[in-house]
């Protein structure tokens, strides 16, 4: 098993476009062995994106089932190549870590379900449909593949809430 | 009634919100808006309180009644009108912590006229990994240039930004 190092911002691989994998030989599966391998050799990792390896390649891992409490009809462990999102629909607000912007959260914003296709390590393309947390970790290896972090998915200020709490507490005084 | 704006800032400690706040209720103010949080060890308070008491007089309880905290209290007159100010635009920016990253892009954002209605930062990590990260949320007319401006002055900053529009949600 080879835990390798994640990558973390700024390194410029985490920003750029990744690109296609295309055919899956031999490397393409070693890229997805160390990427399972990492992901779960990284405690509190739910997924890991190849870019995160420092792999500029359309290709992530990710488990949910590792969870404390395992989201109910969850995948497992999920590898793709060159995955897609075909459809996300509802929207919902929750916060993120990321291994490559240790020691911050942020409340994101991401659709509840969503399909997604790609090709497995063996070659054979797949279709998921995912919700709520899973479908929420998808949506997060799937931007790393465009450069985004969670950092550049910032929902509008969460303390906003904060804010309008400590003003309701003012009205039960006088 | 009036209101009155206070700041408060001490070393942080549990007590500082229900010390500041009782002497408010007991003195018959009626807490309004106010923002309240950790700044490095310090814990700042800003609050708006609509009172009948005078700036001197409520500043004097203030500061009595947290002496022990070692608290900093300012008072001062906030008569203004108010208005709901809903923020358009919500600007992301993270980069490597270095000197000049909020004040050269909130340059560019009042050379625009985009007012800034909340913004925080934070310095994540530390020593040579350090990345430096500010959320600004802002009301801006146009967004194409605000657009254009921003990615200059963040590629001369070398820093990374995400700007999107706010989108209003209702339940």
């Amino acid at each position: 098993m080879t835990v390798r190092p994640v990558v973390r911002y700024p390194n410029r691989v985490l920003k750029g476009l990744a690109g296609p994998v295309g055919a899956v030989g031999g490397r393409e599966r070693q890229l997805a062995t160390d990427l399972v391998d990492t992901m779960y050799g990284s405690p509190g990792c739910v997924g890991l994106a190849a870019p995160q390896l420092g792999v500029a390649s359309r290709a992530f891992a990710l488990d949910v089932s590792v969870m404390k409490k395992p989201p109910a009809g969850n995948h497992g462990l999920v590898v793709l190549f060159d995955p897609e999102l075909i459809i996300a629909t509802g929207s919902d607000r929750k916060r993120e870590g990321c291994m490559s912007v240790p020691d911050y959260t942020c409340d994101v914003r991401r659709a509840i379900s969503v399909v997604v296709r790609g090709i497995t390590p063996e070659g054979v393309p797949r279709v998921i449909e995912a919700e709520g947390f899973e479908a929420r970790a998808f949506q997060h290896e799937l931007d790393h593949l465009d450069g985004l972090l969670i950092l550049d998915r910032v929902a509008a200020k969460a303390d906003v809430f904060a804010r309008k709490r400590y003003a309701d507490k003012g009205k039960h005084l006088k | 009634m009036h209101e009155l704006a206070v700041t408060a800032i001490g070393a942080d400690r549990p007590g500082i919100v229900a010390a500041v706040t009782r002497v408010l209720q007991d003195r018959g103010g009626n807490l309004e808006d106010s923002a309240m949080t950790i700044l490095g060890g310090h814990f700042a308070i800003v609050l708006l309180v609509a009172t009948e008491e005078d700036e001197d007089t409520l500043g004097a309880a203030l500061a009595e009644a947290t002496r022990e905290l070692g608290l900093t209290v300012s008072i001062s007159r906030a008569d203004g009108q108010r208005k709901p100010v809903d923020a358009t635009h919500l600007l992301s920016v993270y980069g490597t912590d270095r000197p000049g990253i909020v004040a050269g892009v909130t340059e560019t954002l009042a050379e625009l006229g985009a007012n800034i209605t909340d913004l925080e930062t934070q310095v994540i990590g530390s020593g040579d990994n350090a990345v430096y990260a500010m959320v600004i949320e802002l009301v801006a007319a146009e967004e194409e240039q605000l657009a254009a401006r921003l990615r200059a002055v963040c590629d001369e900053l070398g820093v990374d930004h995400t700007l999107r529009t706010i989108e209003a949600e209702t339940y």
